[in-house]
Formats: C-alpha cells, sequence, structure tokens
C-alpha cells in the first residue's frame, strides 16, 4: 500500500511539474521546481534544529527537576500564544535588527521552528516521563547508570514518541510554511522564494488561478510523499520491533480507558501531550478564580495606566494604545469570532461523532478512514487559503467569499484534531464494551449516546481543546486579506489584530494578542479544565 | 423436552494474518436447570464458543440450537458475565444494571425496580450510586452479575467470572452464585460457566465438559455426583475423585 502511494505520488508531482514547466502561462511558473525546492531545504533544515534542539532540551527538562521547572512552564506559555499572531512583530523586529535579505530568511526560520519545536519537546519530555517506575528501579537495580542508561531506557523510550512528533512537526512546518514566507506588515508584503510565497503571490497580487493551483497540488504530493516515503515507513519500522512498554504516551493520552492500548503507528496522538502537560501544570499552580482576576485585574490596569500617563511619562504608550481600542468593538468583534470558531467547531464535532459511531461498529470503516486522515491531515491548509479564496472571489462578493473560506479553513484546522481522536477511541473501545452494547441491543442513537460518546469523552474533550487551538491560528489567517489593491475581512478578533498589523501598530498588536491569550487561557480554565475533571471523576483517563 | 440448547459440529477458525483454528466440531447439549462448566487449558477455545452461544460471533459451520431455533444474533433471552466485568465506567453500579432493562423496553420505574431488586440479592444495596472506579473487583463482579441476571435470562452464560478476583472474594461469589441458582424463585435456572480451576468446576457443576488445546475439540465429559450443597463436601472422597478423573483428562489432552 505505502508503495504504491509513493509511486503514485511521485508521478503526479513529476507530471505537475512538468505541466507547470511548459504549459502554465504564468511568468514565474518555471521556476515552480526550485521554489518547491527552496522550500523543501528550508524546512529540512529548520526541522533538523528543531530536532536537535527539542531532544537536547526535551531531556534535559524531563531529568534535571530545576531544568524541567524553569523550561517547561516557559515553553508551555510559548506555545499558547497563537504564532501567526506574534509573528509580524517578530518579522519587523529582525529585520530591524538583521537589515535585508537575511533578516526575512531569519524570520522565516524562527517562525517555522516555532510551529515545528513544541511537539517534538513536549513528545520527548513527555515519553521520558511515561517511563513506567519500575524500569527506573530494575535499571537502578542492575547498575544501569550515564550512558549506559541514556542507550538503554531513555532513548527506546523516546524514539517512538519521537518519531511521532516529527510527523507532525514536518506537517505543521509545511502548514505553516506559507504564512512565513509571504507576510503583509505595515502596507508592506515581505516574501522571500519558496512554493508559500508562490502560492500567496498567484493567489493575492498577480492573480493566476491556475498557477495557485498547480503550486498547492504541488504542497500536497511533496507533503503526502514525504510523509509515506519517510515517516509512515519509520513509525512502521518501529512499530514492528519495538514494543515499548506496551503503552506508547500519546496513546496513553487518547485513551480513555486505563487498560486499553494502541498500536505505536499512529501518530497525532502527540500533540495531546503537549496540550495535557500544560493543562495538568495549570491545574497544580493556580486556581480558575487566580487567573480570570489577574485578567481582569491587568485589563483594568491598562485602563488606569493610560489614565496616568500624564504622571508617569513610559505609561503614555498605554494610553495611546488604549485611545486607539474601541471597547464596544472590541467585545463584539470577540464575540463574532467566538461564534464563527463555535459554529464550525459544533459541525466538526457532529462529522467526528457520526465517523466515532461508524468506527465502533466496521473494521472496514476503520481501515477506510485512516487512509483519508493520512492524505487529509496532510494537506497544509493555510496554504489552501489564498486560492480558495481567489477563486472564490470570481463567482461571489468578497465578504461572503471570505466567510465561506474562513468557514472552510477553520474546518480544515480543527477537524483533524477531534476526528483522529474520536475515531481512535471508539476503534479501541475494549472489545468486552463492545459486547455488551451488543449483547444488550444498543443501537442507533442509544448506541451513540450510552456508549460511544462517554467512552470517547477524553478524546472529544483533548480533541476539542487542540481543534480550538488549531482555530485561534486560523482565525488570525483567515478573517483579513489583501487581495491585488482590495482589503477583505471579517467582523473578528483575527481581523482587528490583522488590521494593526497592517497598520504597524505593534502596540495594538500585542493587545489584541494579550486578549486572545487571555480568551484561550480562560476557556481552558472555564470550559475544558472542567470537563476534564468531570471526566477524571469517573475514574477516566485523559 | 429436556434439551434447552443444543451446539452442533461448531467450527470456528479466525484469519488474522495466520490462521488460528479456535474450535473443530464441538458439539453438546445443555439440559433444563442444568450447571454446567466448560474447562480448558487457555487457549483452547471456550471463550470463543461462549460468544457463539450468545450470538455475539457466528460459527463457520454447524449451529447453535436454543429451544428449537438457531441463534443467529444476540437475544435477551441469554445474557452473559464477563471475566473482566466489563461495566460501563461512565455508569453507576444502578445506571449499569438498569440500562439494559431501558434498552429493552422496560419503563424507567420498573427498570428501577427491578435493578434494585437484583443489585440487592448480589448484596449492594448502598452501593446503587457509586461508580465501578471506586468499587473492589468483587463488587463490580456483583454489578455484572445483577446486570445478567436483571433481564431474567432463560441461560446465564458465565465467561471464567472470578479469575480476575482473589480467592477469598472468589470462595464468596461461588457460594453467591450457587445461590442464586438453586433459588426456584428466580427465572433463570441454567448456568454455563467457563473455567480453568478445576475445584472450582467440581464445586459448581453438574456435568463438566472438557477441551483439548487449539484446535478446540471435546475430549471427556464428567458427570458431578458430589451431593450438593458442595461447600459442605469439600473434603469428601468422591469430591476428589472427581478433581483426580479430570487433571487426568486434561493432562490427556495435553499430551495427545
Amino acid at each position: 500500500m505505502g508503495r504504491y502511494i509513493i509511486l503514485i505520488s511521485s508521478v503526479l508531482l513529476a507530471l505537475t511539474l512538468i505541466y507547470s514547466y511548459f504549459f502554465l502561462s504564468y511568468s514565474d511558473a518555471k521556476m515552480l521546481a526550485v521554489y518547491a525546492l527552496i522550500s523543501l531545504g528550508r524546512i529540512t533544515i529548520v526541522f533538523a534544529i528543531s530536532l536537535v534542539f527539542g531532544v537536547c532540551v526535551g531531556v534535559l527538562a524531563a531529568l534535571n527537576k530545576t531544568a524541567g521547572r524553569i523550561i517547561i512552564p516557559v515553553f508551555d506559555i510559548l506555545q499558547s500564544v497563537p504564532i501567526l499572531g506574534y509573528f509580524p512583530i517578530l518579522l519587523v523586529a529582525i529585520i530591524a535588527a538583521f537589515p535585508g535579505y537575511l533578516g526575512r530568511e531569519l524570520a522565516v526560520w524562527i517562525l517555522l521552528f516555532t510551529a515545528m519545536e513544541w511537539s517534538i519537546f513536549f513528545g520527548v519530555v513527555g515519553s521520558i516521563r511515561a517511563i513506567p517506575p519500575s524500569v527506573k528501579e530494575a535499571a537502578s537495580t542492575f547498575n544501569i547508570r550515564g550512558y549506559a542508561y541514556f542507550k538503554n531506557v531513555i532513548l527506546p523510550a523516546i524514539i517512538p514518541a519521537l518519531i511521532s512528533a516529527s510527523t507532525l512537526a514536518w506537517n505543521d512546518g509545511w502548514t505553516f510554511d506559507i504564512a512565513a514566507e509571504f507576510v503583509s506588515y505595515n502596507g508592506q508584503s515581505y516574501a522571500v522564494p519558496g512554493i508559500g510565497s508562490f502560492i500567496a503571490n498567484t493567489s493575492l497580487v498577480n492573480t493566476n488561478l491556475q498557477a495557485a493551483w498547480t503550486g498547492l497540488l504541488v504542497i500536497g504530493e511533496i507533503v503526502v510523499l514525504t510523509n509515506q516515503a519517510v515517516w509512515h515507513r519509520l513509525a512502521d519500522r518501529v512499530s514492528k520491533h519495538r514494543p515499548i512498554f506496551g503503552v506508547h504516551i500519546p496513546e496513553r493520552i487518547v485513551h480513555p480507558l486505563r487498560t486499553m492500548r494502541m498500536p505505536a503507528r499512529r501518530i497525532f496522538g502527540l500533540k495531546f501531550r503537549v496540550e495535557f502537560l500544560g493543562l495538568s501544570r495549570f491545574r497544580n499552580s493556580f486556581s480558575t478564580k487566580v487567573v480570570a482576576s489577574a485578567f481582569i485585574l491587568s485589563l483594568i490596569g491598562l485602563v488606569v495606566a493610560s489614565d496616568l500617563s500624564e504622571l508617569v511619562p513610559a505609561f503614555s504608550i498605554i494610553s495611546q494604545t488604549m485611545a486607539q481600542v474601541n471597547i464596544v468593538e472590541t467585545i463584539l468583534f470577540t464575540l463574532f469570532t467566538l461564534g464563527r470558531l463555535f459554529v464550525v467547531y459544533i459541525f466538526a464535532l457532529f462529522v467526528s461523532l457520526m465517523a466515532a459511531l461508524a468506527a465502533s461498529r466496521s473494521k472496514r470503516f476503520r481501515k477506510i478512514f485512516y487512509t483519508i486522515y493520512d492524505t487529509g491531515r496532510a494537506i497544509p491548509y493555510l496554504a489552501l487559503f489564498p486560492p480558495l479564496f481567489a477563486t472564490l472571489l470570481q463567482v461571489m462578493p468578497g465578504e461572503l467569499g471570505l466567510e465561506v473560506s474562513s468557514f472552510f479553513l477553520i474546518f480544515m484546522g480543527m477537524i483533524w484534531y477531534i476526528i483522529y481522536n474520536v475515531v481512535t477511541a471508539a476503534s479501541y473501545l475494549p472489545e468486552e464494551l463492545k459486547e455488551v452494547s451488543e449483547l444488550f441491543g444498543f443501537r442507533g442513537f442509544r448506541r451513540l449516546r450510552d456508549i460511544v460518546i462517554p467512552s470517547t469523552l477524553p478524546a472529544i474533550v483533548t480533541g476539542s481543546i487542540l481543534a480550538w487551538g488549531g482555530g485561534w491560528n486560523v482565525i488570525i489567517y483567515s478573517e483579513y486579506v489583501t487581495q491585488g489593491n482590495n482589503v477583505y475581512s471579517l467582523p473578528g478578533l483575527g481581523s482587528l489584530l490583522d488590521n494593526a498589523a497592517a497598520a504597524g501598530n505593534s502596540y495594538l498588536v500585542i493587545f489584541y494578542l494579550f486578549i486572545m491569550s487571555g480568551i484561550v487561557i480562560l476557556l481552558g480554565r472555564l470550559v475544558w479544565r472542567r470537563l476534564i475533571e468531570r471526566v477524571e471523576r469517573r475514574g477516566l483517563e485523559i | 423436552m429436556t434439551v434447552i440448547l443444543e451446539v452442533q459440529n461448531v467450527s470456528k477458525t479466525y484469519r488474522n494474518g495466520a490462521e488460528v483454528k479456535a474450535l473443530e466440531n464441538v458439539s453438546f447439549i445443555v439440559n433444563y436447570d442444568e450447571f454446567l462448566c466448560i474447562i480448558g487449558p487457555s487457549g483452547c477455545g471456550k471463550s470463543t464458543l461462549l460468544r457463539i452461544i450468545a450470538g455475539l460471533d457466528r460459527p463457520d459451520s454447524g449451529k447453535v440450537i436454543f429451544k428449537g431455533k438457531e441463534i443467529t444474533s444476540p437475544t435477551p433471552k441469554i445474557t452473559m458475565v464477563f471475566q473482566s466485568f466489563a461495566l460501563l465506567p461512565w455508569k453507576t453500579a444502578l445506571e449499569n444494571v438498569e440500562l439494559p432493562l431501558v434498552v429493552n423496553g422496560y419503563t424507567k420505574d420498573e427498570a428501577r425496580e427491578r435493578a434494585m431488586k437484583y443489585l440487592k440479592m448480589v448484596h449492594l444495596d448502598g452501593f446503587e450510586n457509586v461508580y465501578p472506579h471506586d468499587l473492589s473487583g468483587g463488587m463490580k463482579q456483583r454489578v455484572g452479575l445483577a446486570r445478567a441476571l436483571a433481564l431474567h435470562p432463560e441461560i446465564l452464560l458465565l465467561d471464567e467470572p472470578f479469575s480476575s478476583l482473589d480467592e477469598l472474594t472468589a470462595k464468596d461469589l461461588r457460594i453467591l452464585l450457587l445461590k442464586i441458582w438453586s433459588d426456584p424463585t428466580l427465572p433463570t435456572n441454567n448456568f454455563i460457566m467457563i473455567t480453568h480451576n478445576v475445584e472450582e468446576a467440581v464445586m459448581m457443576a453438574d456435568r463438566i465438559i472438557v477441551m483439548s488445546p487449539r484446535p478446540g475439540r471435546i475430549v471427556g465429559e464428567l458427570k458431578v455426583n458430589v451431593p450438593r450443597p458442595r461447600f459442605e463436601h469439600l473434603r469428601d472422597k468422591e469430591f476428589f475423585e472427581a478433581v483426580d478423573k479430570l487433571l487426568e483428562m486434561l493432562s490427556i489432552s495435553e499430551y495427545k
């Protein structure tokens, strides 16, 4: 199967490139293959850096308590801020420090690094922490220490997680590639050569839809090809030869019931660990009240500080920023964004639950599902946005087209997290529970309500948390777009932020990012954490 | 009519990459009001056999006849107690017992009343609103028992019901199970139990069917003549004779 996919996708890739070289009527089309290679090289190098960094720092953080106490919370906060929000500011700062091409390239690398790093780092930390105490005790009984311990215990423990995390990171790298290679800030667009900027250019600057879709096709083919040729093969090899401690961390996290196991092949699980660590840390540190009141206090602080600006000159930046904020508009637009995310979320959840119901009954569906998932997940959805929007623009008014593309993009950003978790959990429902539901005649809605939903609830919760995380990044990218000389935007928090960025107002961008992060954290505290606690009270594990 | 269930030439092979022959030409009958045990080493297909009787699995050839009709899918007339309890972790003890009743058409009130009665019968009154997670292994299996019996099945299947429990708890539950079986006021009087514990089989069963390891075949049958209640006769000569015979049949099946 894998071999066929490799063959087919390489043939398709070659055909697409030949087509673009000879038949595309676009001035830059002959360079498409070169651009693809540049992006491939860029992502590979940054991936290698992330991998080395993630393993070194991850091992340090997991083994050394003091280091862990500092590094893990810092990374946890960093990974919870939507990266696309702060990227423009970062870009400008870096370009100021390193003018010219070097600065731009460096900024792209940093964005790609932040897109890839967290899953690797938390994968390493998570898998080392998941080494059972008995194994550690056995190792110290037999006096296995130092390098021998690293080689025989740590390394085998992190390798499966490393492969899962790498697959994730690789896909995330391609997803964010377009956002990194092409940025508008303060009325200027910053681009570095690459396939991402090719797609953005052909969709949004020199509109040539044929070229844009061809570029997207090339990205998709590269991702499918590399996933198959590298990651799936590595994952297969590892799951064949190394049954690591029976329970493989990411799976343990998705897994609804304590005693169940899953094959090590599937990859996506890892991100749960990421969020999971974050949430469990929250739980031990501050109460909901503290976080909520800190957030509200700092909001009040901002207002007060802007009033005091005449007395304390340093506050004048705050007062100037706050003067530009229309509070009613901010609240209203935040609600719009939340509504947009919520509607798509409900839709994605519904689709996922139907799939879970089917998976809990049919082995054949499960097989088909994972093929669809592998392909669907490989689509770098951010890259899909510009061509999709530019195409819709031909048939409908701009705002409607943007709303539709935004809906679709949020859906793509959310669905894979939820559906993967929920379907996997439903597929690995313990055999006895499936038998119980057949034996006692649970069918249709009953099966969904009494068996599928409760048994996959931990997976629903983790999947939802991740989906919302993905949703926030998408919002920033999809509520506001410049096409040709026209600016289109939807009312929402994302477009407020983008507007501020387009005007080059860094302080305002930071303010909106602050609001956004605050909402993300509050949602985590008020909704997700409560759900997790409810699930855990029933003795289920997240 | 004395036969309630008839297993006729049942064979089953699993094809999961490699072919595993689980059952080969298995035939036996179960009489009304009989306590039947099926004993065999692990991997002899006894669980598969039980699942075929429950209608959860279909044989490749042969069939199972229950009161003159072939079994092709699960029926509330035949229920099962699982080795791993298989309670729904997200439901309380009471809800676990109630739910199958509601699903099978009882009203909420009837289901509640019936569930309470059976929980009381397995001595779990006071634990109705506790989740499985907070129950001990023995208590979980009591819930499993109540759940299976509450539907008033005619045959109760027990898949190694005590092998996940410690010996003291298992002893208590065996006595409880025998009490339930011999209670004439209860509608369930046919028990088919799978075990790999020789003493347990002799203590519980009227008749014991012995199976060989893969592929599962019937290699012998033993009628237990130890008088009941058996726990008063655990030191009798007859009891040990039955145990020895059974061990002999099992060892033969091992070296064949």
